[in-house]
């Protein structure tokens, strides 16, 4: 029992997806509907089973794939870019220019930070700490503009919301904990893999709050259709 | 040391964690305030709208009566006294023309008195005050279709407790149906229906002419023609009730229905 909840623990980055891949599935065109996140379920699901599948059975691969940095790594441009662009392509969003501007600056952030600082093959605490910053930005854009908008109501905006609000989370706890990432390592490891520890828990909350997200939209969409045939 | 840094990484980790809620519970908070204050306006709003449509109905109702009181008592009285001073003519002293004159004259007496009666009855309905809703139904739609041939029906639910205040509203809801059907729509015949169900007062009228579909009602009773249909719906909205029409072949339907939480009269017959 003891064993099984361990492996449940171990695999904290893989299992959550699961919601939202069975709400893909089952909903009727789900993957077309969900747009942009699909691609981000997917891809999400995908890197975040191949490095957890590394660290778990890393002996039984080649040496030269051993390494799931690269994995964390390219997790994290893909969760910037796509949730970014998620944030800024929402309608009533798109007078914030500077959703569009943090993206490209990203961009360029990943070039200089890849070619003259740090080895993809290291888990980058720098571009961690980047996602950080953009996905915060761009999730505090959206809470600012709930609260500035006297016509916004939140029944319609519920789906963005609870992704915003698990994104927000996941960020904000992340960011120390990246930041601090090798000091932690090298100076007490067992603190170090508890603070690492809090922000899969804070991982996994956040592909949740995706998942049901998902469910709220399709919902709404539902009720809408339904609506409108009568 | 060691511990040291790992003590300032959680505690930055939990102050961002809660300041991250801090913020997720002020927007919450905030839009949940808003959508109250919103919603107190707009309840505010409607109570104000229906207070303005109530006020216009009892004007247009005083000023019903009071035509109607005019037209039986004062022109009603002036044209009686009228016939009676013609009818006092000694007619053996008249001539063959004078005789036709009149003989005219008098029918055309007679019948301004049927119609100042008519009309002043039209405008205020005795018998809606004195035996209620179904009654005065019944007789407006007799007597409207008189003398054509259009065939007429109703069955009014007897178990409709009445509602003074609600009566008149929902009587000339149905006059002013029943007048666009016959003036629009055509029909070769026309029945009336109603039917208590739980809290709700429903009633139904059925013709085979020419009437309007839903979004037909809609249309003409938002745009700036159509004040019959607009003033239908204010006294729709005035009884908080609903208004449906459906448009078939040979059937078109108008269901109103009406909220009657009023308690059944005691001698009842539920």
């Amino acid at each position: 029992m003891n064993q099984l909840l361990k492996e449940i623990q171990r695999w904290l980055e893989v299992w959550p997806y699961l919601l939202p891949v069975i709400i893909l599935l089952a909903t009727p065109n789900g993957i077309r509907k969900s747009g942009i996140l699909g691609w981000f379920i997917a891809g999400g699901f995908l890197l975040s089973f191949l490095s957890t599948f590394t660290w778990r059975y890393g002996a039984l691969l080649p040496e030269q794939l051993r390494n799931n940095n690269i994995l964390y790594n390219l997790n994290s441009i893909l969760r910037t870019l796509i949730c970014g662009y998620f944030i800024a392509r929402l309608s009533f969003l798109a007078s914030y220019r500077h959703l569009y501007w943090s993206g490209w600056l990203f961009t360029g952030f990943l070039l200089i930070n890849f070619i003259f600082f740090d080895s993809v093959f290291l888990l980058s605490t720098r571009l961690h700490a980047a996602e950080s910053i953009v996905l915060l930005t761009a999730c505090l854009t959206f809470f600012l503009h709930l609260v500035a908008d006297d016509e916004v109501r939140l029944r319609q905006l519920a789906a963005p919301f609870i992704f915003c609000a698990g994104l927000a989370i996941f960020e904000s706890v992340s960011f120390f904990v990246y930041l601090f990432f090798y000091p932690n390592l090298t100076t007490d490891y067992k603190l170090s893999k508890l603070v690492f520890n809090i922000s899969r828990y804070s991982y996994a909350f956040f592909i949740i709050m995706t998942g049901i997200s998902l469910i709220v939209q399709f919902r709404m969409e539902k009720s809408k259709k339904t609506a409108s045939a009568l | 040391m060691t511990n040291n840094l790992a003590y300032h990484v959680i505690t930055a980790i939990m102050v961002m964690l809660g300041l991250m809620l801090t913020v997720l519970l002020t927007v919450l908070i905030t839009i949940r305030k808003r959508n109250q204050h919103r919603r107190t306006l707009d309840k505010l709003r409607q109570e104000q709208q229906e207070q303005l449509v109530e006020a216009a109905v009892r004007s247009e109702e005083n000023e019903r009566h009071r035509i109607a009181e005019t037209l039986h008592d004062e022109v009603g009285a002036i044209l009686s006294s009228a016939k009676l001073h013609l009818l006092g003519i000694r007619k053996d002293k008249l001539d063959e023309k004078d005789l036709g004159l009149h003989e005219k004259g008098a029918g055309l007496l007679i019948e301004a008195i049927r119609k100042v009666r008519g009309i002043s009855h039209n405008l205020h309905s005795n018998i809606l005050r004195e035996f209620g809703l179904n009654e005065a139904l019944s007789h407006f739609l007799s007597k409207t279709c008189e003398g054509t041939a259009i065939r007429t029906e109703t069955a009014l639910d007897e178990n409709y407790p009445g509602d003074p205040e609600k009566d008149i509203t929902l009587y000339r809801i149905v006059q002013e149906m029943l007048n666009n059907i016959l003036k629009y729509a055509g029909p070769g015949r026309i029945r009336i229906s109603s039917n208590m169900t739980g809290q709700h007062l429903e009633l139904l009228i059925n013709h085979n002419g020419n009437g309007l579909s839903q979004e037909e009602f809609e249309q003409y009773s938002f745009g700036k023609k159509g004040l019959g249909l607009k003033n239908i719906r204010n006294r729709i909205t005035l009884l908080k009730g609903a208004v449906f029409f459906t448009k078939e072949p040979g059937d078109c339907r108008i269901r109103i229905i009406i909220p009657q939480v009023l308690p059944l009269r005691p001698n009842g017959k539920d």
